[in-house]
């Protein structure tokens, strides 16, 4: 096992694309964290510069305290696991699970006894003289686990191996990826676009955008704690509600709501006068006839989703959707995916508990609890208050 | 209207392959004639003369030492042909050098000079090197790969997904033992269609023999060509020669008919199907 320090680490493609930006990140010794960020943001490129299959253009990666910045792949005693497994076709189970062990010259005895182990950790005994052809998706990604655990590396790297599975599949190993790292305790790096993978697996997780780390801390702290406009909204499923608010006679206003700034507190003055205003869709509340809240707005739904134990609702506001640099880098992979043209007004998203009440096409009062509001700078995107994480379980996540 | 084309499309597939299949034909029947006969007389001899094949095997010369010869000069201008080429197919598709692209278009462009211009310093370097009358040249020929297959190679290899090849780093391999390992074991389909299309290709060759090996060393095509004589005359037993020269042709067709499925896959996979 090996602690992993990248220093100022910085990659440019031959076409001049600067993938990774100057990334500076200690991983400590047994640690599993997670590299998270939209498509394109370098988290890829990263790992791959971790493993030693691309060169770095500057900075250095020390693993275990020794330098690696220009040491081979196979030299770094790394195991990686691929997105598509990567497994060797024309070898069965078990020819793939020894291969790198071979190499290696490890003797056979040993190469038997790592195989029967590893077989028997992830459940492949039956398995073992099929070729990857013959498996199904979840057993191709065990034995690509295998393969990564018979070497008994001091570092894994996981490139988005989940991502093949499907949803039901992918929470199963999502836990147990998590049991066999408590297991091991070996030193994990694991990149996903997956915000749910990263909330859920990693100790720590780095969100990644346009090549730079934007924040590294535990999933609790980035959920709720951003440092900035990216995070927020790319941590939460869904994700954050965000509008463009102003400040003007103690008031925040915003899609024609005013808001009283005196419930904030002392946060208030640190308000400049335009603003980005966060919410998350579990920190509205719904005010009932007859009953106050000093920030409340009125919700127009028109779409409902019963999920069992709660409810989403969409509602549409009267401003513009907020379309910085940073939601565009999120939004431009989820668009592409979209059924309809986006909408030219902001649809926020409220989370309510479930009951028998239909939501759909009425007109509801939903308070927001002010010291649970995010307020971002416009330009920078940096977040102009402090919010601490509460003490309360996480959401549960789509 | 669509029966109408697919009628005029069969018509045409038809034709095509009688201009191939009939003088095949026409050779196996006529090599069934009475060995002085010649060719003339009606396409289906009556009796057949079977002894013609047993003539051609054992009669005038010894049909497999020239076999053998031809086994031997095939082996040694293909094996390694096919080999070399995978492997600079792989280095083309896989490793990053600069100036690869040009380097390829420059490989590919030799397979359109003429045989003619190269040929003469070709045979001025074999002779210079004291390889005239021996089977060296063919080894040459073989290490020094082609240019097509490499061209293929490159084809198949471009669309392996690359996480084999990162796997395969992981794992400790160099480039040579991914290649040996994990790409050539799963490059059936495109060597089923490089060692058909070379060794046929050497199988049959008849010029560069003629001009450069003694009679012991000469292989089947030449040999055959010289044509039979019956013992003591100048005159072509035409039935026996065309005997021989059927014989000649079942290895490459047998190949052929084992290896037809991969075959058609390796045409399919390498990218060579229109």
């Amino acid at each position: 096992m090996a602690n992993i320090e990248l220093q100022t680490i910085v990659k440019t493609f031959p076409n001049g694309t600067r993938a990774v930006d100057g990334v500076d990140l200690t991983i400590e010794d047994g640690e599993f964290i997670v590299l998270v960020g939209p498509s394109g943001c370098g988290k890829t490129t990263l790992l791959r510069c971790i493993a030693g299959l691309e060169e770095v253009s500057d900075g250095a990666i020390v693993i275990g305290g020794r330098d690696v910045t220009d040491v081979d792949a196979k030299r770094r005693d790394i195991a990686m696991v691929f997105q598509n497994y990567a497994l060797y076709p024309h070898m069965t189970v078990r020819k793939n699970i020894a291969f790198g062990l071979k190499v290696r010259g490890t003797p056979r005895a040993e190469i038997a006894k790592r195989i029967a182990e590893t077989a028997r950790l992830l459940g492949l005994e039956e398995l073992m003289d099929r070729r990857p052809l013959a498996l199904s998706g979840g057993q191709r990604q065990r034995v690509a686990m295998a393969r990564a655990i018979a070497r008994r590396p001091r570092v894994y790297l996981m490139d988005e191996p989940l991502s093949n599975l499907d949803a039901k599949l992918r929470v199963r190993v999502r836990a147990d990826l998590a049991r066999l790292h408590a297991q091991l305790g070996v030193t994990t790096v694991y990149v996903t676009h997956d915000q749910v993978e990263a909330m859920t697996l990693g100790q720590r997780a780095a969100v990644m955008n346009a090549g730079k780390i934007q924040q590294v801390d535990t999933p609790q702290a980035l959920y709720w704690s951003p440092v900035n406009l990216f995070v927020a909204a790319f941590i939460g499923s869904p994700s954050m509600n965000l509008v463009e608010a102003h400040v003007a006679d103690g008031s925040l206003r915003f899609a024609g709501f005013s808001l009283p700034l005196d419930e904030l507190g002392a946060d208030a003055a640190k308000l400049p006068q335009h603003v980005i205003l966060g919410v998350r869709p579990e920190h509205f509340a719904e005010v009932e006839d007859g009953e106050a809240a000093a920030w409340s707005i009125e919700a127009d739904v028109t779409v409902e989703e019963n999920l069992g134990a709660e409810i989403l609702v969409f509602f549409p506001i009267a401003a513009e959707p907020v379309e910085t640099d940073d939601i565009v880098s999120i939004r431009e992979g989820e668009e592409q995916e979209a059924l309809l043209a986006q909408e030219a007004r902001a649809l926020f998203t409220a989370r309510l508990p479930s009951g028998t009440r239909r939501f759909m096409g009425k007109k509801i009062r939903l308070a927001l609890n002010p010291k649970r509001c995010y307020f971002f700078d416009p330009v920078t995107g940096e977040s102009l208050v402090v919010r601490k994480a509460v003490d309360e379980p996480l959401p549960a996540l789509a | 209207m669509r029966l109408a084309t697919e009628a005029v499309l069969y018509a045409l597939v038809l034709v095509l392959a009688a201009i191939f299949v009939v003088p095949l034909v026409w050779g196996f029947f006529s090599s069934l004639r009475e060995m002085h006969q010649g060719v003339s007389g009606p396409v289906i001899p009556k009796p057949a003369h079977w002894d013609n094949y047993r003539f051609a095997w054992s009669g005038q010369f010894a049909f497999t030492h020239y076999l053998w010869n031809t086994v031997v000069l095939t082996f040694i201008a293909t094996v390694p042909a096919v080999l070399t080429s995978a492997l600079a197919g792989y280095a083309f598709a896989r490793i990053r050098a600069r100036g690869r692209n040009t380097f390829f278009i420059l490989m590919l462009g030799t397979t359109f000079i003429p045989f003619a211009i190269t040929f003469i310093p070709f045979f001025w370097v074999i002779v210079k090197l004291n390889m005239y009358s021996t089977r060296w040249p063919w080894l040459i020929w073989g290490i020094s790969g082609s240019a097509f297959l490499i061209f293929l190679f490159r084809q198949f290899y471009a669309s392996f997904p690359t996480d084999l090849d990162d796997a395969a780093a992981m794992d400790g391999c160099g480039h040579l033992r991914t290649f040996l390992q994990i790409y050539l074991p799963n490059s059936g389909a495109p060597l089923v269609v490089a060692f058909i299309w070379l060794g046929t290709g050497w199988w049959g060759e008849y010029i560069l023999a003629q001009l450069l090996l003694p009679d012991q060393l000469l292989p089947l095509g030449p040999k055959i060509a010289q044509g039979y004589y019956s013992a003591g005359q100048e005159i072509t037993l035409v039935p026996v020669t065309l005997a021989a020269a059927l014989l000649f042709t079942v290895p490459p067709v047998l190949a052929f008919l084992v290896l037809q499925k991969k075959l058609t896959r390796g045409i399919v996979t390498t990218g060579l199907k229109g």
